[in-house]
């Protein structure tokens, strides 16, 4: 049947046609659409076949919606014809039902992907506000909605149902073709039943660990060393009886490069999770103090409401006894929790872009409420205390969203630092990870604002858990540690956190550390590493150091006794290929009061371009010295030079090894 | 016309403000460069031309094969 015989005739009631056209719009439209414009990042940290794997099970997981779609819409079209609806308007019904959804999703895709695309081509940027951006919704759906009257809905959804449906051989034949790169590289599934139980032979004497980490919390916002803290009153009470660092850096500004960091000791160089949905490359997911612990006898548990601060996303779940995710309100979020069951693969990425569109709707429904709660995460911890009891020494890392964007305060502390009337809701904030223009600096300001009132909810909350811990018995002899995987920006021209630059709003973080039985209080100015995190921890307790840590244990300086200050290392590498020449990104290497930031690009007109900033001088880095000191730039450059030639012969190294063994992994 | 340049509008106010954020982060690699205007080639020609396309090639086949037009 041609489609104009087919115009001529009503549509069929048939759950089959129904099913072959939303196949057919899955496959062919949708997913494609969803995915080219991440296909770039998601092949710089995948090898092809991996990347194959996930988007054919994508292809395949798009099934479900497909089946649910086509299923709906027959339900309605039978359901009409059998309550006396006329054959061809019961029909049009069931049709609508199921092309309507597919036909605003893959408009909405396909204009975003032809802005990216302008965007790409011609670096044209905008600034809207979520506000905007639901107003936008509006006009697509209004603008849609007249489309279709003036075309004459019949006309349209009769020509693009058989036109979808007669298609479906190609989208059966791009299935089908997926099953190959399935079977040749099956992805694991996590089991959420099987604990793995402790190996080694620690005493219920061993310290417990609690690694608390608090999203997105910068050190002048926290302010933690000092006691008169106004954002982080509670902490900075903790830190009278702990070791608190007031130049601690993180190796890079966003969770998936820090996480894997402070777990394995190896800079971002070393273990590539360099894209927010990426995982520590294969050789480097056995390199962690997780696994170090477990096999030394620990508990080991990963408590968080990110995904992307989850051992399961990192690829390093294996060394977990468990890993679970605390809930939030994101309708978005479920879903991609979800596809961590299969914790090898790119699907919690893969189903989050396709399904990018909820967010809009979580804005919407979550208003004035924050979908993340502190409380929630340390719930979680409380009832696993519970359950655990103490047959065996724990080390349990928690991971709270709170402070990050969105700045939603509970109403404990909203408003003690910016009036009701600005910023109260989700749909008035700006969009996260942006460059904005100097003009709107007061409007980021009152941002800034609200997000140390998200620190004090933050803090509050810390403080009760920690009471808890003292109430508990389980305070005074645990080591604990304080800390946060990144900071946020509010200034400098860029909003949030990810992205390019790494001034110290984005990499200095607060680290309180407290001894198992310490009760005096120490403040350390001297530059340490997110990468000493694992190496100290290991050492305080005990346990064998990791073999290619790049950072350092800092028991000397936390038990008192001195320690020689050596430089630390930061860098952005989100567009820098794991299988490629590292020639791409920033790298900062901080030594003494210097600081040096050496931007690579092989595309620019200088492919690497060095400033040089004094932090104790110039704390806001805002006086490039590297003109007036080329000896310092020189020196420094040497070193950062020496550390990435290192981290390009280990990345060649690994490559020979993964081609001589694909699907091996290395062991601490 | 202006329903396309209405959508297009709408499509700029949608769209995430920094290829840097937490989805999307590489939105304007060279892959995608390519990608993306291939893609909405092949399906503009499948929704837009596909009349015009099977006409211009079954001209070519009548005057490969010598046909007269039916």
């Amino acid at each position: 049947m041609t489609v104009s015989d087919g115009l001529r005739r009503p549509l069929p009631i048939a759950w089959w046609s129904m099913f072959a056209a939303a196949v057919v719009a899955t496959s062919l439209l949708w997913l494609p659409l969803a995915i080219i414009p991440i296909i770039d990042g998601m092949l710089f940290v995948a090898s092809t076949g991996e990347v194959l794997r996930d988007l054919a099970l994508l292809w395949w997981l798009g099934l479900l919606p497909a089946a649910g779609l086509a299923t709906a819409g027959w339900v309605v079209a039978r359901g009409a014809a059998l309550s006396g609806v006329a054959f061809a308007r019961a029909g049009l019904a069931g049709w609508c039902v199921l092309l309507l959804p597919f036909g605003w999703v893959c408009a909405w895709l396909a204009l975003r992907m032809a802005w990216q695309w302008v965007r790409a081509v011609t670096g044209v940027d905008l600034l809207i506000t979520q506000e905007v951006r639901a107003a936008a919704v509006l006009v697509l759906t209004g603008t849609l909605a007249w489309g279709l009257w003036r075309t004459g809905l019949r006309a349209v959804v009769t020509r693009v149902a058989l036109a979808l449906a007669s298609r479906w051989p190609v989208a059966a034949v791009v299935l089908t073709l997926g099953i190959v790169p399935i079977a040749m590289k099956p992805p694991s599934v996590l089991s959420f039943t099987t604990a793995a139980a402790p190996t080694g032979s620690a005493s219920t004497d061993s310290p417990d660990i609690f690694l608390i980490s608090l999203d997105a919390l910068a050190a002048a916002d926290a302010d933690a060393c000092n006691p008169e803290s106004a954002t982080m009153p509670r902490l900075a009470e903790f830190a009278q009886h702990a070791t608190c660092f007031e130049r601690f850096y993180t190796a890079s500004n966003f969770t998936t490069p820090t996480t894997s960091t402070m777990e394995s000791g190896l800079l971002p160089w070393t273990h590539f999770a360099t894209q927010p949905d990426a995982k520590m490359s294969h050789e480097t997911r056995g390199h962690t103090m997780a696994a170090v612990l477990k096999a030394e006898g620990w508990r080991v548990h990963s408590v968080t409401d990110n995904l992307l601060a989850s051992p399961r996303h990192r690829g390093t779940f294996a060394a977990y006894t468990s890993s679970g995710f605390v809930h939030t309100t994101l309708f978005s979020n479920g879903l991609r929790e979800a596809m961590t069951m299969f914790p090898d693969t790119a699907l919690p990425r893969l189903v989050a872009t396709s399904l990018a569109l909820l967010g809009a709707f979580d804005i919407a429904l979550h208003g004035q409420n924050s979908p993340y709660e502190s409380e929630r995460t340390y719930a979680e911890v409380r009832a696993l205390l519970a359950r655990e009891g103490r047959v065996a020494p724990l080390f349990v890392w928690a991971h709270t969203l709170p402070p990050h964007a969105p700045f939603l305060p509970p109403p404990s502390t909203k408003y003690r630092l910016l009036p009701k009337g600005e910023l109260d809701t989700w749909r008035e904030m700006l969009a996260d990870n942006i460059d904005y223009p100097a003009s709107i600096q007061p409007l980021v300001d009152k941002h800034r604002l609200r997000y140390r009132e998200s620190i004090m909810a933050a803090d509050a909350a810390l403080g009760a858990f920690l009471d808890e811990l003292q109430r508990l018995g389980r305070l005074e002899s645990a080591l604990i540690i304080i800390t946060s995987d990144h900071g946020e920006s509010f200034e400098k021209g860029y909003y949030g956190h990810a992205g390019p630059l790494t001034h110290d709003a984005l990499i200095r973080v607060p680290l309180v550390i407290k001894l198992s039985g310490q009760t005096t209080a120490r403040k350390v100015d001297m530059q340490v590493s997110q990468a000493d995190l694992a190496p100290t921890i290991l050492d305080l307790v005990g346990a064998p150091p990791l073999p290619r840590a790049e950072g350092r244990s800092l028991r000397d300086v936390l038990e008192g006794r001195p320690m020689a200050a050596v430089p630390v290392f930061a860098m952005t590498m989100e567009r820098q290929s794991r299988f490629k020449p590292l020639d791409r990104g920033r790298y900062v290497v901080i030594d003494g009061d210097d600081k040096l930031t050496l931007r690579l690009d092989p595309t620019a007109a200088t492919p690497a371009a060095a400033t040089l900033h004094d932090l104790r001088a110039d704390p806001t880095e805002t006086h490039d010295l590297a003109a007036a000191q080329p000896a310092r730039v020189a020196a420094l450059q040497a070193v950062l030079r020496q550390r990435l030639a290192a981290a390009a012969a280990a990345q060649a190294q690994a490559q020979t090894q993964a081609a001589e063994h694909p699907s091996g992994q290395s062991r601490p | 016309m202006n329903v396309f340049a209405v959508l297009l509008v709408a499509a700029l106010l949608l769209l995430p403000g920094s290829a840097w954020a937490y989805i999307d982060p590489n939105a304007g690699g060279m892959l995608f460069q390519l990608l993306a205007p291939l893609f909405a080639a092949v399906v503009g020609g499948w929704f837009f031309l596909r009349r015009w396309i099977s006409e211009q090639v079954r001209r070519l086949w009548r005057r490969i094969t010598g046909r007269a037009e039916s």
